[in-house]
């Protein structure tokens, strides 16, 4: 999967996931800037990219992570 | 040796002159010192046991960040928390299993179990949370492992926040101690004003509160209606002025010594909903569980979707009840509080869509949430205070009642003022007045917090009329400061 396409299938996740189609993910971005992103719907977001991704995360990794960037990384060494 | 007492004062007055004084490399041994000595008055047989658990998190986090293999940090990792836990577990927990456990070894040697769960050390909770997260967060990459052991048991010892937390993070800790710098005469400043403020909080509102609450409690078959309904609210704010001026004593003393720490409380009974309350609530106690415990809870079953979602914040919320001790009515809260948390995580979005659909109900929603979320929490505190859960039942059903009887009164002046004089408690006019404008002070001051206005407005306030405000707050404290419940609601967990 390229990049684009993985940017594009994680800014759908985000939209669905904080009910919020205005969303637009960047790689600075973190919980800060998302009114609704706190950590029960930071699970439901881990949850829903495992889901789409088919991929699995570890609890280190889900509280390691600082922003959107990292998280798109972390996706991205998963995929085959 | 308490928070609020003139030994306490004294001891801090010494420890900060020497700390201060003394130089820089020495200052951490100058804390841990401290630490103890303070820990020794509380208890001196069970600073051994903190003096282990400091030594077990400092080899546990060493030899899983020298570890080779993933296997070999894993099986560390595990034998670290299991040895960090036990004494909690047995010192605390096991109590309640003792008539059972005696059972189970007969007669003979029943009566050597009596060590079991009598007395918990104190401060126990608060430091095994503290250490086991240090280990966890070693394993996690968060943070490295500290080479000296003086280090780790400055951590977990820590004598501001070991009768109460807040619940600091290594990370947090150690790279304000790796190295110890100059700390800037604002930061004392600002730590003995918090100080100030706690005791405030602690003496004049929680105390004061304390006497109608107590009465209530204390005797509840004596008691009906109305006098439940204000001891329901009252223990409410008793319980929030009671560990928020802990915490500010405790996060003021920690300042003086040149130490940061998180806030333990942002304004909680504000809160829009019960999510937003446990986030605004005893924030490192759930932000600790969140971490260690809902999280690895919830991917360890994210295979089931919604269900692991529930699943995991009810084990989470009975986890917190349970943390307090081991009590029917501590696990009840913590249940009740875990179904409500699910009911309202599962609802949430559509509630958000009615809101947006509706525009009056989208006004309403800003005053709505709060009252509703500070009513529910009120009366599952009814729980956490009862005896046990009849009590807790009885109590719940006269709230109601007196408070019915209260509304129903509305429009007639004479008979709210005869339900009020009627009470069967020891509570006067004078102590509503004092305990209400007690209040009005301290949600200002919360407020200001809240709303990240509190150093903007020292800032812009002369320094005569701030002043005259701590001189004040100091002559409130020394006029209606209740003295008769020295001890801290929260330093007993």
């Amino acid at each position: 999967m390229d990049d684009a396409a993985l940017r594009q299938r994680l800014n759908d996740i985000f939209c669905e996931v904080f009910d919020d189609d205005s969303i637009r993910i960047t790689d600075e971005m973190t919980a800060q800037d998302v009114e609704e992103w706190d950590s029960l719907n930071h699970i439901n977001l881990i949850v829903a990219v495992q889901r789409s991704f088919k991929i699995k995360f570890t609890v280190g990794e889900v509280n390691n992570l600082a922003n959107v960037g990292e998280f798109i990384d972390l996706i991205r060494g998963k995929l085959p | 040796m308490l928070f609020n007492s003139v030994a306490f004062a004294l001891f801090l007055g010494t420890v900060a002159c020497l700390y201060h004084l003394c130089p820089l490399a020495w200052r951490r041994w100058c804390l841990l010192g401290a630490s103890y000595a303070f820990y020794c008055t509380w208890s001196a047989p069970f600073a051994l046991l903190l003096l282990a658990a400091t030594g077990v998190a400092f080899v546990a986090a060493n030899k899983v960040a020298a570890a080779q293999t993933d296997r070999q940090r894993k099986r560390t990792l595990t034998a670290g928390i299991v040895v960090l836990f036990l004494p909690l577990l047995v010192l605390k927990y096991c109590g309640a299993l003792r008539p059972v456990l005696g059972e189970l070894v007969g007669e003979r040697w029943a009566p050597h179990l009596l060590w079991i769960g009598v007395a918990a050390p104190v401060g126990i909770s608060y430091y095994t949370l503290k250490l086991v997260s240090y280990v966890v967060d070693v394993y996690w990459g968060r943070v490295q492992a500290a080479p000296r052991w003086s280090t780790v048991a400055a951590y977990g010892t820590f004598f501001p926040h070991i009768l109460s937390g807040p619940i600091q993070r290594a990370g947090d800790f150690l790279a304000q101690v790796q190295p110890i710098r100059w700390t800037h005469p604002e930061r004392i400043a600002s730590g003995l004003r918090l100080i100030l403020f706690g005791l405030f909080e602690k003496l004049v509102v929680a105390d004061r509160l304390g006497v109608l609450v107590d009465q209530v409690y204390g005797r509840p078959a004596e008691h009906t209606g109305l006098a439940f309904t204000l001891a329901m609210y009252g223990f409410a704010v008793q319980l929030y002025a009671d560990f928020s001026g802990l915490t500010d004593i405790a996060i003021g003393v920690g300042r003086v010594l040149g130490i940061m720490a998180p806030p333990n409380f942002d304004a909680p009974y504000y809160a829009e909903n019960i999510q937003e309350f446990w986030r605004r609530w005893h924030m490192t106690l759930t932000g600790w569980l969140r971490d260690y415990l809902f999280t690895p809870l919830c991917v360890g079953l994210s295979d089931w979707g919604q269900a692991g979602l529930a699943v995991s914040l009810v084990v989470t919320m009975v986890a917190v009840g349970l943390w307090h001790a081991a009590s029917l009515t501590y696990a009840v809260f913590g249940l009740v509080h875990g179904i409500c948390l699910v009911v309202s995580s599962l609802t949430l979005r559509s509630r958000r869509r009615l809101y947006r659909r509706h525009a009056a109900l989208h006004a309403m929603h800003g005053v709505l949430g709060p009252l509703v979320t500070f009513n529910m929490v009120v009366a599952t505190l009814v729980i956490f205070r009862a005896e046990n859960l009849g009590v807790a039942w009885y109590a719940l059903q006269q709230s109601c009642g007196g408070l019915l009887q209260l509304v129903g009164s509305i429009g007639d002046p004479e008979r709210v003022t005869a339900l009020f004089v009627n009470l069967p408690v020891n509570w006067s006019l004078r102590d509503t007045v004092i305990a209400c404008g007690a209040i009005v002070a301290m949600e200002i001051v919360h407020f200001l917090q809240h709303t990240r206005r509190l150093s903007t407005v020292l800032a812009v306030t002369p320094r005569w009329i701030q002043w005259a405000g701590y001189y004040a707050l100091a002559l409130c404290i020394l006029i209606w400061a209740q003295t008769d419940s020295p001890q801290f609601i929260y330093a007993q967990f």
